[in-house]
């Protein structure tokens, strides 16, 4: 799977990271979602909307080794090695890196594909097609 | 199992000291009023002391989303807010949409109740635990956009905020509550009161999470209602539109408020019409918190007096600001949408006080030198000036400021025929001569002449126009139905405009609270809520009842000049009828009080000795 997000299709609904959130943390919480919505307004008028593009930043980062590529080539921060100094959150350059207040662990999109699924206006895509909107 | 949907506590500020506490939300409140506009209702009846002035320290506002805010699912972004209406001197409450509803229950707060009045002007800032007044600084005197977006700057982007502009500031009685850059809580005045407490904006930030009862099945119930939302027909039909999408069909009604409703259908409405609005000024489709169908369109327009960027024009601002004031283009509606944004006008009332003002113009009732200029329908200049003037209060605005019902009253001749409101509250965006199911809607409704607790016109249509039966049950079977959203925290037009089911909030609201509550149990909450704000007004407001109910004396006088409605009329004697089934429907005496047995029957026997107090009868 490779996520790609449309800006121009996003409407800020964040239900993509609500999904996220509840899926991958189990928690009715938004801001814990990795996905990034960034409102730009009143001008130009738009929702700039940032998906994982496994670039690996956040691996290059990592000052412990905790973060490592997935067969999906998405990456996988390991709680048993993550420090939470929050690196990898600052250096992720579509900034949808968390860290889970619970266990002060850092948590980057696994690829698991439940924004797809979810998303109202298929503003995030799976450009293999593997996943698609409900 | 815990109680799931609610943050537990519940927020007061007093702005003249500056301190602030919260209380444990109450589980009575919980189990009689759900959340919302029932916190509202309930929390204004026990803290506003009886006679209160709308603008005094006693006076509060209540802001309140509902168990189901912020919780997964479709439409969960909604806001209710409430006080004593400085322009109705009733109960008073206006809804709204965005983000800053599911904000307020991630920084922990099932309310806010905010009481007195700042020493000078200020922001109220909401960080979790942290609840502090700051000075307003140049956000004071900015207009609502222009200062939300400073006050991001100020705060940090991830504050959800909520602010006035200028017209609250100089207590217009229809100043509005403005967020996310065109959201508003347009109705009953409450950015006014805002105003007069030296109250610029709410900021709120938080990251809790929100409880749920049963974590595992609610998520897997609001994914199916996503995936149902989908399937529906509207929801690829009727999305890119919004609420634009229903110009078409209320002009063919004949029921499209036309130069201040004199006519009822506009001859250019295919120039303000949603097709109008996707092909020549929308950008993108901007969604509340959990929206699946996004009505708000964000649009840019350019027209002779300048190019401007809005949130809108949604459906309400299409029909007030453009065929009751006669503009035939969007991008001009667009125009005076973004003006009234700025200003912090309420798009319903400011076309409707554009448009009386007008027509006072044309029948020489006002002149070009009370004015200031020449009025003039379609005319967008005209339009511009008039909503300036109401905000500054300058001038004619300073009369037009008060609303119609009360400008009016000071310039006299037959102007009150055609100043088109109930209880001083400004008509909305349906003319209902030839409505009768709209026409005791928008009679009965709690807050003055506002659609959205019945939009009934669908009903009227669908079985016979002409005939006055069932047509009062009706209103009240929606008048439970869809406040019943605003106290849940809900957007109700899922199950509006795509035909989502009702069985689903039935459904998800147990699994989100733990609350074992069938519909007919929420259904009668909806109605303790509706008996409730009835008996705050007769409170408040000497001899009410049923002469505030009646439609202005156009809609019972003058037949519909043209269109599809030519002809049509409902007199007083017609609307008498309506009247009487309706408050015999619901227990009502028929001077449109609750009456004893129904009060007692709903749990309200607390508001008897008041207003029997305050001289009503109750048998």
């Amino acid at each position: 799977m490779r996520l790609c997000s449309y800006s121009d299709r996003c409407s800020g609904c964040k239900v993509c990271v609500l999904t996220c959130a509840l899926s991958n943390h189990g928690l009715n919480n938004p801001k814990l979602g990795s996905v990034s919505i960034l409102p730009r307004f009143p001008e130009p008028g738009l929702f700039e909307l940032g998906v994982c593009t496994k670039c690996g930043a956040c691996r290059d980062a990592c000052p412990v080794g905790a973060i490592q590529e997935q067969a999906n080539g998405f990456y996988r921060v390991d709680p048993s090695l993550c420090v939470g100094c929050g690196v990898c959150v600052e250096e992720c350059p579509q900034k949808v890196i968390r860290m889970i207040p619970e266990s002060n662990v850092a948590f980057t999109c696994v690829g698991c594909g439940e924004c797809v699924k979810y998303c109202p206006k298929e503003a995030i895509v799976d450009l293999d097609g593997e996943v698609k909107r409900v | 199992m815990t109680l799931g949907g609610y943050m537990g506590k519940i927020l007061h500020v007093d702005l003249t000291t500056g301190e602030s506490l919260t209380v444990p939300t109450g589980e009575d409140l919980i189990r009689d009023y759900v959340g919302g506009r029932g916190f509202v209702a309930k929390l204004l009846w026990d803290l506003v002391p009886p006679g209160t002035e709308p603008f005094s320290e006693d006076n509060i506002v209540v802001i309140a989303p509902g168990p189901l805010t912020g919780v997964y699912m479709p439409g969960s972004g909604k806001v209710h807010m409430g006080t004593k209406s400085p322009a109705t001197g009733c109960y008073g409450d206006s809804n709204m949409g965005g983000h800053f509803s599911p904000e307020i229950k991630y920084a922990g707060y099932d309310a806010i109740v905010i009481k007195g009045k700042a020493p000078e002007p200020s922001i109220l800032v909401i960080d979790e635990d942290s609840v502090r007044l700051e000075g307003a600084g140049d956000v004071w005197g900015a207009g609502a956009i222009t200062a939300e977006k400073r006050l991001k700057e100020r705060l940090g982007e991830d504050f959800q905020i909520a602010v006035i502009g200028p017209a609250g500031e100089n207590l217009v009685k229809y100043a509005c509550i403005s967020h996310d850059f065109g959201r508003q809580a347009g109705r009953t005045g409450i950015g006014a009161v805002w105003g007069w407490k030296n109250l610029k904006a709410v900021c709120v930030r938080g990251s809790r999470s929100i409880p749920i009862a049963k974590p595992r099945e609610a998520f897997d119930k609001a994914k199916e209602m996503y995936a149902t939302c989908y399937g529906k027909p509207g929801f690829k039909a009727w999305t890119p539109y919004g609420t634009a999408e229903v110009v078409n069909w209320v002009n063919k009604v004949g029921a499209f408020p036309t130069r201040n409703f004199s006519e009822t259908y506009f001859e250019g409405h295919e120039g303000i019409n949603g097709q109008a609005l996707v092909d020549r000024v929308k950008l993108i489709d901007k969604g509340c918190f959990g929206c699946p169908t996004p009505c708000g369109k964000y649009s840019k327009a350019k027209t002779s007096l300048g190019e401007v960027r809005v949130e809108g024009p949604e459906y309400e601002t299409i029909a007030l600001l453009g065929g009751n004031v006669a503009l035939s283009q969007i991008e001009e509606v667009a125009y005076a949408n973004a003006v009234a944004d700025e200003l912090g006008l309420d798009t319903i009332s400011g076309g409707n006080a554009a448009g009386f003002a007008i027509e006072c113009f044309k029948k020489g009732l006002l002149t070009e030198e009370q004015v200031g200029r020449v009025l003039d329908w379609g005319d967008l200049a005209s339009v511009v000036y008039l909503l300036e003037k109401i905000a500054k209060r300058e001038g004619i605005g300073d009369i037009l400021a008060d609303g119609v019902k009360a400008a009016s009253e000071r310039i006299g001749g037959d102007s009150e025929r055609f100043a088109i409101q109930v209880k001083g509250l400004e008509w909305s965006g349906y003319e209902a001569r030839w409505a009768p199911s709209m026409m005791i809607s928008y009679m009965t409704c709690d807050v003055g002449a506002h659609h959205n607790r019945s939009w009934a016109i669908t009903h009227d249509v669908a079985t016979g126009r002409d005939n006055l039966e069932g047509k009062s049950e009706k209103a009240i079977e929606l008048q439970h139905i869809r406040p019943l959203f605003d106290a849940l925290g809900l957007c109700r037009l899922q199950w509006v405009e795509i035909g989502f089911e009702l069985e689903n909030y039935a459904e998800v609201f147990p699994l989100v609270t733990g609350i074992e509550a069938r519909w007919e149990d929420l259904l009668r909450v909806s109605e303790r809520i509706w008996n409730l704000t009835r008996a705050f007004s007769a409170r408040e407001v000497d001899g009410f009842g049923r002469l505030w109910d009646y439609p202005p004396r156009r809609f019972m006088e003058e037949p519909v000049p043209s269109g599809p409605a030519e002809g049509k009329v409902l007199t007083r004697e017609q609307c008498d009828h309506l009247l009487d089934d309706y408050y015999d429907r619901r227990g009502w005496t028929r001077e449109g009080i609750p009456g004893e047995d129904k009060l007692e029957e709903l749990g309200l026997g607390f508001v008897i000795p008041e207003l029997t107090r305050r001289g009503y009868i109750l048998k």
